[in-house]
């Protein structure tokens, strides 16, 4: 039997295995504090988000977080649903976000809010499900530091792709 | 980089150390001091949940612990101010159950205040 | 890269708790109440000397001034109901001639030759009494006879009484002379920033290394801190408050600052709060502005040279010198109803 393809799908999948593996090889680095990763894969969410919309960034950024669990083996593990609080608490922001009137925000914006707002996410799912402990919340803000530096980190190298691919006309 | 962009930095920037402030000026208290009026003070993690059970003069007192809080659910003195003084979780924070010679204060960093008139 | 900006970040934040300068605690119980001592000084067995050598001051004074267990007091008490003379404890003597100008500044509404009315009240056992109150026969007793340290006079170093009811209780007096004698036993131990916190009962010195210390003053109606102030140098706090000791009898609530002329508790005020150089006066003037009332705390605070005042009515507001208003914080929000006296000189 043949599934019907569409050339969206096909994008849709190429973006995926890219932040798929992207999110695969981030997790085999070490990481200095629980729940800080640089979050390299959300530069593909977001170039996505700025060359083909909101719907498809989202596609890739689910696709994102249920492939690499099941190639980690972390599947319905606590890492997976703190990545999939991250993911969904980002795309939620940023579909605001692309609201925003007039020229909005560019590529380093989406990705300061998006990592921010990954964070956070993490943060309320990780208090709520895994450890009330109050003393968490001090944590906070070293992890939302963090999150600026990387997310800063990530939109340049965001803005760098998008201005590559722009130059070069299909 | 856009007008939206530097705003959300700039706000970030700004949020940032703002948010430090308010986490760590009032940081809740890791531990808890239980003194009594014989021997050193007891000093209990505040987390996980507990209840403990304290001689004091009168007779038992009972301290709860949970989520990082702690409070007299029980004593043997007869006005109970020691419980209606409720949870207390931020650092120095205490409450005493002075009849049955009893108190509890929360221990941390940096308390907000060094000594507390009452 | 990125695990470097990290570790750098966590050594700064590190960096940042760990400024606070140490300063060594000691809690225990004396006199009636929780005693706290803080110490801030670079050697922490130094420190932790003191506050210890703080504890034993208060150990002894607690055997000293009790008024109904054997003891120095007890004795003199015993010796001026019987009408005898006696020659009081040296401690005791002390604290009688520190008493007796404050009792007449503040118009006897501080006066500890009250014991006897004290005891009617039950108020002078470790634990609070759970009532009932004196009967009004008791209480017309007490006015008619109305001890005062007036009533006192000196043969030699022998005390007597022109009154046989004249019983002494040091409760509302004894905390502040502890408070004082504690800390020049610090001073002589060379420490220079510390804290005794006798339950309201506070002398501070010298600062907390980084900043001034900084005192919360407890809310007379509410677990939680009303105002604060920050202290530097050498001051004492005191709060009296009706919260500290009551019991409840048929639905109403008879607290432990009795008005000496009435025989009953004092009415009108919640809290007072002096702040005053030494904690002696401190203590006597937080007991003669609460007897006073919202009406005539002014008049008593001149008498007593007394410049900073907090005093909360019944009603919650709160009344305070000028003086005091640039000294405090008020942290509740919205903060209390208040009214400004006149400057007292």
């Amino acid at each position: 039997m043949q599934i019907q393809t569409t050339r969206e799908d096909h994008r849709i999948a190429w973006l995926a295995a890219l932040a798929i593996a992207i999110h695969v090889l981030e997790a085999a680095l070490p990481s200095p504090l629980p729940g800080v990763k640089p979050g390299l894969a959300n530069v593909i969410t977001i170039v996505v988000l700025v060359q083909f919309g909101w719907r498809m960034a989202a596609w890739v950024s689910l696709l994102r977080v249920l492939c690499g669990s099941l190639l980690l083996g972390t599947l319905l593990s606590p890492t997976f649903f703190l990545s999939l609080g991250g993911a969904l608490a980002s795309l939620a922001v940023l579909a605001l976000a692309a609201r925003l009137p007039g020229r909005g925000f560019g590529p380093v914006g989406y990705s300061l809010l998006a990592a921010q707002a990954h964070m956070l996410g993490q943060f309320l799912i990780a208090w709520q499900l895994f450890i009330p402990h109050p003393g968490l919340w001090t944590l906070l803000p070293l992890l939302l530091t963090a999150a600026l530096l990387f997310g800063l980190l990530s939109g340049i190298i965001a803005r760098m792709m998008l201005q590559g691919v722009t130059r070069e006309p299909a | 980089m856009t007008r939206a962009d530097w705003v959300l930095l700039l706000a970030l920037l700004v949020g940032l150390p703002w948010l430090y402030l308010q986490v760590w000026s009032s940081a809740p208290g890791q531990q808890l001091a239980i003194l009594t009026a014989e021997g050193p003070p007891r000093i209990l993690p505040l987390y996980p949940d507990q209840e403990v059970r304290i001689a004091g003069a009168l007779g038992d007192s009972v301290i709860r612990i949970e989520q990082g809080r702690a409070r007299f659910i029980a004593s043997a003195c007869s006005n109970k101010v020691c419980i209606q003084r409720g949870w207390i979780d931020a650092s120095g924070e205490s409450s005493a159950c002075l009849p049955n010679r009893v108190s509890i204060q929360v221990l941390g960093r940096d308390a907000r205040y060094d000594a507390v008139n009452f | 890269m990125t695990r470097a900006l990290l570790a750098g970040l966590l050594l700064l934040a590190l960096a940042g708790c760990e400024r606070a300068p140490e300063v060594h605690q000691h809690a225990f119980f004396a006199l009636g109440t929780l005693v706290e001592v803080s110490v801030a000084d670079p050697d922490p067995q130094r420190a932790s000397r003191a506050a210890e050598a703080v504890e034993g001051i208060f150990r002894e004074d607690h055997q000293l001034w009790h008024a109904w267990h054997p003891g120095p007091l007890l004795d003199l008490n015993r010796a001026l109901a019987a009408g005898r003379g006696a020659r009081p404890h040296p401690s005791i003597h002390y604290l009688l001639e520190r008493a007796a100008p404050l009792a007449e500044r503040s118009g006897y509404r501080f006066d500890p030759a009250v014991g006897g009315l004290v005891r009617l009240w039950g108020f002078h056992a470790d634990t609070p009494p759970e009532g009932p109150p004196p009967g009004a026969a008791a209480l017309r007793d007490w006015r008619e006879h109305k001890p005062s340290l007036a009533d006192l006079y000196w043969d030699e170093d022998q005390v007597f009484s022109r009154n046989p009811a004249l019983q002494l209780d040091f409760g509302a007096f004894a905390k502040g002379y502890a408070v004082d004698q504690a800390i020049a036993r610090l001073r002589a131990l060379g420490i220079e920033n510390a804290i005794v916190n006798a339950g309201g009962d506070l002398r501070a010195i010298g600062r907390r290394a980084d900043r001034p210390w900084r005192i919360g003053i407890r809310h007379p109606r509410a677990p939680e801190v009303l105002a604060s102030i920050a202290i530097e140098g050498d001051e004492s706090l005191f709060t009296s408050g009706d919260y500290e000791r009551y019991f409840e009898h048929e639905g109403r609530r008879y607290h432990h600052i009795l008005d000496p002329f009435s025989g009953q508790p004092a009415t009108g005020t919640t809290s007072v709060t002096v702040l005053h150089t030494d904690a002696t006066t401190a203590d006597a003037a937080a007991t003669a502005l609460f007897v006073a009332g919202p009406e005539h705390w002014q008049e008593v605070a001149r008498s007593m040279g007394l410049r900073h005042v907090l005093l909360i009515d019944a009603a919650g507001v709160a009344h305070l010198s000028p003086a005091m208003a640039e000294r405090i914080h008020f942290e509740t929000d919205p903060p209390p109803p208040l009214r400004l006296s006149e400057p007292l000189p």
